[in-house]
């Protein structure tokens, strides 16, 4: 027997050495988590390609826009838009567009950014089809007189065109070499881009794992140098668990953390070492009605619910202030924003008067509330709206389904029939068009667009259409409030919030300028870090 | 042998091509349009039907499933909508992972239950029965997401000595890819600093993974050995005045292990299944975590290829266990021949 006991101290013993080396061990990192010289940025969700021309993700741009840069730019927090790598100048009839590149900016390849360049990259962007290249489809043609300068001449004029060389989602300049080189099958190097960068931008990609790490380093030869106080290595960190992620910034692991579902954003509010920002952004939150199917159609059944919606309770008690109540389908701080838009208050008497008139005075119909999985926002929003029209007699049926299965059902009219849902937008190009003409339009119903409450107005359409193509702004803006208005009048959707852009960041992470047209992005150049 | 063999592979096709028909035709079931989904906020109908056309998605399902296994049989399990490259790209970078936590998974099972297993039958209701007994129905009985979250805050938050996910620290620089193990990659590279870090970075993630499955090989082990110490012929051992360390370890060990393998074989399966919810919390890359994705996005050609080389993997090590079953076994062997 006391030789078991024997074993069993060994094996103890042994146990507990395998134990202790952990312990000694420091953990790795801890002492990197103050390197001042390094942003450590986590997201909850995974690039999907570093290819800048070819997707319409949310979470790749994080990365392009430390690489590549547009021939544009937006003016700090705005929606004026500047010359970046390029001036530019559009004649008075709206139908020529000139760049003129400026000198002495070269790709991470040596290769120099050229007239030849601009038009190979922006050839390439239409040729692929993906991405911003449904807002090139005006450019008509495309010449370089001189080796700096760039026209392209388009068939109709557009209001959205010089946002694409300036977002989110825009023409990124690439190295034509780096693009040549790597072609296969007539790919453009789509394949090869992936996972390569090659941009003029002030940093270069020095490694790339999917899913798990990409590392940003300076690059030195960058064209607007290095003075100042600058960040020399970006990493973003993929952490799908929204816990760890919150963790490793609470404990200063890292800067900045995205894609963090906004109940825990709220719950770490005045946390030691942690910001959250707090800045009016352009995000609009609404619920798009269904608005083809009796009883549905007849505008006083919308009306009705759109004033029978609690949007105090939502706004002071869900969002505990973070927003402020939507005026129409432009948010209020953006480009073309018509103050005179009618906003809805919850008002129950008036709500069912107007019920009565369309001729359902005690409600007794049935409408659906669809959702996607995994957006947090969006099943509190159903259950107010539950409740709201429980108030008007009307039935609301909550059902949530995969983002895939949601996508299908809604883009078909059959499966979308008295289906609300709820729905987010953040501008691609800085047009008021880009907010109505997706969710209101006839041409964006189905899979042409998001009018997935199958909303048609020819009025409507016919003064979008009017904006877009019209050069003189005063026009063009006055067509866009007209539209806003005629929209909010007849509620296809109820325009719940405009929500604060609330983005927890470490307190040592300075220079971090909010523009919405640049969402879950950071300008990494313009940031420092000051020590702790 | 040889025959029982081409047998149990024959049967293993047999199994894959059901699996890929079933799992194929459900994910069609669902009334979807992955294509929209994939687009973008604000692409075109064209865009829209461009993509829908690249991925054969605009063609019936008997000819889709038909596009497909054609490229299977020629190595390509088509491209993954999410990550827009070949599923096999996909799988080749994240298998290495999976496999890496299940191999550290199971050494953790093997060390810890089947020698518990062992100790705690030789002295039955003492202490570290006991304890272990208790032990083991706490680990049974919680369920994954609840310990790695217990385990991250601990270990992460509190103490500070290993790391809260991932496989390796944010300031690491991958290794040159070979194997795709880290720990083994590393040490080619004759880097040791990764290596300790991606070691230490096993550590939560395969505890968790491990934890139940200790606990049933653990009491396998125990009861196994617990009915063999009761035999004649250990008793007949004892009585011949052998000692009671030689009498474990020559007589009861192996006879006890034999059904802990088999045990161990179907834990694999478990342990498989169980990454997908591990690698979600410890933002482990493998192929739980893929799956997750694809199956949020509906990324078909995705979700089959995983379904096919995680059936796969089943399979195999069943039959690999099977086989060490008979060879450990030596009633078996005459049998099989």
């Amino acid at each position: 027997m006391s030789s078991i006991a024997v074993n069993r101290r060994q094996t103890l013993a042994l146990l507990g050495g395998v134990a202790g080396g952990f312990i000694v061990a420091s953990r790795p990192g801890a002492a990197n988590a103050a390197k001042q010289d390094t942003l450590v940025v986590t997201s909850c969700a995974d690039a999907v390609t570093l290819d800048p021309q070819s997707s319409f993700d949310g979470q790749s741009p994080l990365i392009w826009r430390g690489v590549y840069e547009n021939l544009l730019a937006y003016k700090g927090s705005s929606q004026e838009i500047v010359p970046h790598l390029a001036d530019y100048e559009i004649s008075s009839d709206g139908l020529l567009y000139t760049f003129t590149v400026k000198e002495g900016i070269k790709f991470t390849d040596g290769e120099p950014l050229d007239a030849a360049a601009v038009k190979f990259n922006i050839e390439r962007q239409k040729a692929i089809n993906l991405g911003i290249a449904f807002a090139l489809t005006p450019i008509a043609s495309m010449e370089t007189p001189d080796e700096r300068t760039v026209v392209l001449k388009l068939s109709a004029p557009s209001d959205g065109l010089l946002s694409a060389f300036a977002g989110m989602y825009s023409v990124y300049m690439i190295s034509p070499k780096a693009i040549r080189d790597n072609e296969k099958d007539g790919d453009w190097a789509q394949a090869w881009l992936r996972e390569n960068m090659v941009g003029t931008g002030p940093y270069k990609l020095r490694k790339y794992v999917q899913s798990q790490q990409a590392v940003l380093e300076r690059n030195e030869a960058y064209w607007r140098g290095w003075d100042g106080e600058h960040i020399d290595n970006v990493v973003i960190r993929y952490v799908k668990d929204a816990n760890s992620a919150r963790l490793l910034l609470e404990r200063g692991d890292s800067d900045i953390a995205l894609f963090l579902p906004d109940d825990m954003v709220e719950a770490m509010n005045d946390e030691g070492g942690v910001l959250v920002t707090d800045i009016p952004s352009p995000v609009q939150y609404c619920v798009v009605l269904p608005a083809n199917v009796a009883p549905m159609n007849d505008v006083r059944v919308r009306q009705a619910i759109a004033y029978s919606f609690d949007y105090e309770g939502l706004i002071n008690n869900m969002l505990r202030g973070h927003a402020k109540q939507a005026r129409g389908p432009v948010p209020s701080g953006f480009i073309g924003f018509n103050p005179q838009t009618k906003q809805y208050k919850r008002d129950i008497p008036k709500a069912k008067e107007l019920l009565a008139a369309a001729g359902f005075p005690d409600g007794g119909f049935t409408l659906k509330y669809t959702y996607e999985t995994g957006y947090w926002w969006k099943r509190p929003v159903g259950e107010l709206l539950q409740s709201s029209l429980k108030e008007l007699g009307i039935g609301l049926e909550i059902m949530e389904l995969s983002p895939a299965a949601w996508s299908g059902m809604m883009s078909n009219p059959e499966t979308a029939k008295l289906a609300c849902f709820g729905f987010l937008w953040s501008p691609t190009l800085a047009t008021p068009y880009d907010y109505m003409w997706s969710m209101f339009d006839t041409a964006a119903q189905g899979a042409a667009g998001y009018n997935w409450g199958y909303y048609s107005n020819p009025e409507v359409d016919k003064l979008l259409a009017q904006g877009t193509s019209e050069p003189d702004e005063a026009k063009r803006m006055a067509s866009y409030a007209k539209a806003q208005e005629l929209i909010a009048e007849e509620a296809p959707a109820l325009f719940l919030y405009e929500k604060n852009y609330r983005l927890p960041m470490n307190r040592n992470v300075e220079g971090f300028v909010f523009n919405g047209v640049w969402f879950e992005t950071f300008d990494f150049y313009s940031l420092t870090k000051k020590g702790a | 042998m040889l025959r029982y063999l081409l047998k149990r592979i024959l049967s293993l096709i047999a199994v894959l091509v059901g699996m890929s028909v079933l799992t194929f035709w459900l994910t069609h079931l669902i009334p979807a349009n992955p294509a929209r989904l994939m687009a973008g906020q604000q692409a075109s109908a064209e865009q829209v039907a461009e993509i829908a056309r690249k991925f054969h998605l605009d063609r019936p399902l008997v000819e889709q499933y038909f596009y497909y296994s054609k490229g299977v049989l020629q190595g390509d399990f088509g491209n993954s909508m999410t990550t827009r490259r070949p599923v096999l790209a996909d799988l080749e970078e994240f298998f290495p992972a999976t496999a890496e936590l299940t191999v550290a998974s199971l050494v953790i099972i093997l060390l810890l239950g089947v020698p518990s297993g062992l100790l705690a039958a030789a002295r039955r209701n003492g202490w570290f029965d006991r304890l272990n007994f208790a032990g083991s129905l706490v680990a049974v009985s919680m369920p994954a997401f609840w310990l790695g979250l217990l385990l991250q805050l601990y270990f992460y938050r509190y103490l500070d000595w290993l790391p809260v996910g991932g496989r390796l620290a944010i300031e690491d620089i991958e290794p040159d890819r070979v194997t795709g193990f880290l720990t083994v990659d590393s040490l080619l590279a004759g880097d040791l600093e990764t290596f300790r870090s991606a070691l230490l970075h096993l550590v939560l993630p395969s505890v968790t993974l491990a934890a139940g499955s200790v606990a049933i090989v653990f009491r396998m082990t125990r009861a196994s050995a617990g009915s063999v110490l009761r035999s004649t012929y250990v008793r007949a051992a004892r009585s011949r005045g052998i000692s009671e360390r030689a009498v474990m370890i020559r007589h009861v060990a192996p006879n006890a292990v034999l059904p802990a393998i088999t045990v161990i074989g179907l834990q694999i399966g478990v342990i498989i299944s169980g990454s997908v919810i591990v690698e979600s919390i410890f933002s482990w890359p493998g192929i739980g975590l893929y799956m997750v994705n694809a199956i949020k996005y509906l990324d078909y050609q995705a979700i089959v290829g995983v379904t096919i080389v995680v059936s796969a993997v089943f399979v195999l090590c069943n039959l690999l266990v099977d086989v060490l079953y008979i060879a450990v076994n030596p009633q078996m062997r005459g049998r099989m021949i």
